[in-house]
């Protein structure tokens, strides 16, 4: 029977765990559970009442420099069993996290368990096609193009648009002449895409911000404003 | 080689809601109406098509649970049995509606549409519509592909990267079993990747996948021709990128053509409008519910609700073709002339838009493919495979992760609402990885172990933590995953105390009766890579 079935739906699994989430390249969602008996031997077998808790987060970032390549964050967080989210100042490449406690005399972290790692950036593409190298490769020429069919297409496009542009595309952009200096595809890009597009897609990397990435404020904590540790040359594999 | 492409890609998916107990309910309802409306209406559209001497070029990705309920033959006569219930509520819809002509007319148009429904699903299909789509791809009308095997969202399996490999083995070895051949590509659900994940279907021997505009913009370096021509990750998987101009005329609740106010309007429905004594007999449960019969077009802002007047919904569907195939012509033609080689415009839509939530959708592809097959020469319908096979240049680049979900991101299936379900699915992946580590005893224990792995994958799917974020049905999905994550530690349990429970077994087994092929060696953990987190 179904009930039978969610009878054995567990409550908890009797054991520590920590993992680690992307939401989204500026924020990471954190998921824990902490078993109160096993925290008294990791504090030197003193009970400690109400410890704060930390989650350490070390990460590296798509602008990291060479001698710092990691970086760790302290965030004050609370609950033996719990989610929280962390916004990050950049978008990241490599992040794991660990839990633990603060010792109450010495301020020193005492870890409890370590996250799962989080590979973000993937990896670095050895091969780059460019337009240039495309045009090695494969006739014909955009002459050729031209030359073979072009005045068929262009027959061909009023033929189908015809009753359609009367009645429907008047405010569709015409093709434009490219702008000096920027090559073809980009030009054209910026004819053919809205400014709301160009804002959004933030294609190239031409565009500014990106759409995707909300606001700190709609996070529960942000490194910022956590306890933070100055950069260190931190090992994330540890 | 004047030619540019269009890629028309439809993603067919449900979740598992056959329920053996139960003939009628809300969630089974989701199904027959997805079957009716989408899935028999587009096999009815591809029969004119091909009768007319139209070429075809369609990827359609079929999910592994769909599948594994078309295939189910309680779903098959139950299917029967809600279209004969269908066509007897429109027959009661017409004597009730005989001194309003336009409504009684609606109601003799529904008698006829589910009759037809009923006789291509048995006399065209003869029940079997995994077969029509089998036949469809090996003419070459058709490109099946597959899809993770419980539709889960693989950016969010990371921590037990095994629960990802095996819901793209499953998937893998599902397909074979159903169309003979291996599947070359590969459909993400929610679009959902992240770096590393290419590798992984890759190694399963998916050649191809598909993903969101931003997230091909997004890749590193920036590929120069944007989504209209093939990304290959560093793995060499390629990935299609989505035109986002296809994606927002189609689907834009704003602007989209399925918010015209000439077609019908999913949302007002008998179902809520009349009498629930009348209703009664065709609802589950005698809970008001959509019937299917609904009378009335969109509602223009500021305006009435209007009867549905079928001929308008028609004319308007020519006229979106039109638009649609316009806009793309105009734009693959200035992309032609500025790229070295031809661009592929590639469009991805849900099937279920097509005929369920827009109810003239399966007309427009139709009306598209006709209009389509006029300018073939210069514009033409392709397969990703048939793409591949042109052997144009590709972009090198390695993708950032992302999904089509809201903001981009996997916040969708990861938030305050949902986050909770994550740990559970965690610890029963870990579990199963080293279950399957094991030796097993006997066969028992290893059908035990299989039916785990199932049950593992059906709490995995993507579709529960979707309800949870939308705060619809949170109940049933709340429900769904604790039965399945229940159902997964007491099979372990019996395992590990050497005590099943066989009959409990079988009811289980009948119960979540998919994927006769999965092992639970699929759960097996890999060899660290250092890719997969």
């Amino acid at each position: 029977m179904p009930e039978e079935d969610i009878a054995f739906f567990p409550m908890h699994y009797g054991e520590n765990y920590l993992y680690l989430l992307e939401v989204d390249p500026s924020h990471l969602h954190v998921l824990w559970q902490i078993i109160p008996e096993g925290v008294p031997d990791l504090m030197g077998g003193d009970v400690v009442e109400d410890p704060e808790l930390f989650l350490r987060i070390y990460c590296l970032f798509k602008d990291s420099p060479a001698e710092t390549p990691a970086i760790c964050y302290d965030v004050s967080v609370e609950g033996l069993i719990n989610t929280w989210f962390v916004a990050m100042e950049k978008p990241v490449t490599m992040c794991r996290a660990e839990l633990g406690y603060a010792d109450p005399e010495t301020g020193a972290f005492i870890s409890i368990c370590f996250s799962n790692k989080l590979d973000i950036a993937g990896e670095p593409v050895a091969v780059q096609a460019s337009a240039e190298d495309a045009r090695t490769e494969q006739p014909p020429s955009q002459e050729e193009m031209k030359h073979e069919g072009e005045d068929q297409r262009q027959h061909l496009m009023e033929y189908i648009t015809e009753r359609d542009v009367i009645e429907y595309y008047r405010d569709l952009p015409e093709k434009t002449e490219s702008i000096p200096g920027l090559p073809p595809w980009r030009s054209l890009l910026e004819r053919y895409y809205s400014e709301e597009a160009l804002r959004t897609l933030r294609l190239f990397g031409l565009f500014g911000e990106h759409l995707f990435n909300p606001s700190p404020s709609e996070r529960h904590s942000s490194p910022s404003s956590a306890m933070s540790f100055p950069p260190s040359t931190l090992d994330p594999d540890r | 080689m004047n030619t540019s492409y269009f890629l028309l890609l439809l993603h067919a998916h449900m979740p598992y809601v056959l329920d053996p107990g139960a003939e009628d309910t809300l969630e089974q309802r989701w199904l027959y109406e997805a079957l009716i409306d989408c899935y028999i209406r587009l096999i009815q559209v591809f029969d004119r098509l091909v009768r007319d001497g139209v070429p075809l070029g369609i990827t359609l990705s079929l999910s592994p649970t769909l599948l594994a309920q078309l295939e189910n033959p309680l779903l098959i006569e139950r299917l029967r049995s809600y279209l004969r219930f269908q066509i007897d509520l429109a027959g009661k819809e017409i004597k009730r509606t005989t001194k309003i002509p336009e409504l009684s007319s609606l109601a003799g148009m529904y008698r006829s549409y589910y009759r037809s429904a009923l006789k291509t699903f048995d006399e065209r299909c003869s029940g079997d519509l995994i077969h029509v789509f089998k036949s469809y791809q090996d003419e070459g009308i058709l490109e099946i592909i597959t899809c993770a095997a419980t539709h889960a969202y693989l950016p969010l399996l990371r921590p037990t990267a095994s629960g990802i490999r095996a819901q793209i083995a499953v998937a893998v070895k599902e397909y074979r079993r159903l169309f003979g051949i291996s599947p070359a590509g590969l459909w993400l659900p929610e679009c959902g990747y992240f770096p590393g994940l290419d590798r992984i279907l890759l190694r399963a021997g998916i050649e191809y996948t598909f993903l969101d505009t931003h997230t091909v913009c997004d890749s590193a370096p920036s590929p120069e021709f944007g989504t209209y021509a093939p990304v290959v990750c560093p793995s060499g998987m390629v990935a299609f990128g989505r035109d986002v101009h296809s994606a927002k005329e189609v689907w834009s609740s704003l602007d989209g053509y399925p918010g015209d106010y000439d077609y019908r309007d999913f949302y007002r429905d008998i179902g809520y409008d009349l009498d629930l004594d009348y209703l009664r007999p065709y609802l589950p449960g005698g809970v008001r519910c959509h019937t299917g019969m609904k009378y009335h077009r969109i509602e223009q802002r500021g305006g009435e609700h209007q009867i549905y007047d079928p001929d308008s919904a028609a004319r308007k569907v020519s006229i979106h073709a039109d638009d649609f195939l316009a806009h793309r012509m105009r734009h693959a033609r200035d992309l032609f002339l500025s790229m070295p080689f031809p661009p592929v415009v590639c469009a991805f839509y849900d099937a279920e838009l097509f005929g369920h939530w827009w109810f003239e959708g399966p007309l427009w592809v139709d009306a598209l493919f006709r209009k389509l097959s006029e300018c073939r020469e210069f514009f033409a319908p392709i397969t990703p495979g048939a793409f591949m096979a042109l052997g144009f240049p590709v972009q090198h680049a390695q993708p950032p992760g992302g999904s089509w979900g809201w903001k981009g991101y996997h916040e969708v299936w990861l938030n305050e609402r949902n986050g909770w379900v994550y740990p559970h699915l965690f610890k029963a992946g870990e579990k199963m990885e080293d279950m399957a580590r094991q030796d097993l005893r006997s066969d028992l224990e290893e059908r035990a172990l299989n039916q785990a792995g199932r049950e593992l994958l059906l709490a995995q799917s993507s579709d529960w933590t979707f309800i949870l974020h939308n705060q619809t049905l949170t109940e049933y999905a709340t429900r769904r995953i604790k039965e399945h994550i229940g159902r997964f530690w007491r099979l372990i349990h019996q395992i590990e105390n050497n005590a099943i429970d066989e009959e409990g077994l079988l009811r289980i087994e009948r119960q979540d009766n998919v994927f006769p092929t999965l092992s639970y060696k699929d759960f097996l953990p890999e060899p660290a890579s250092g890719h997969d987190s």
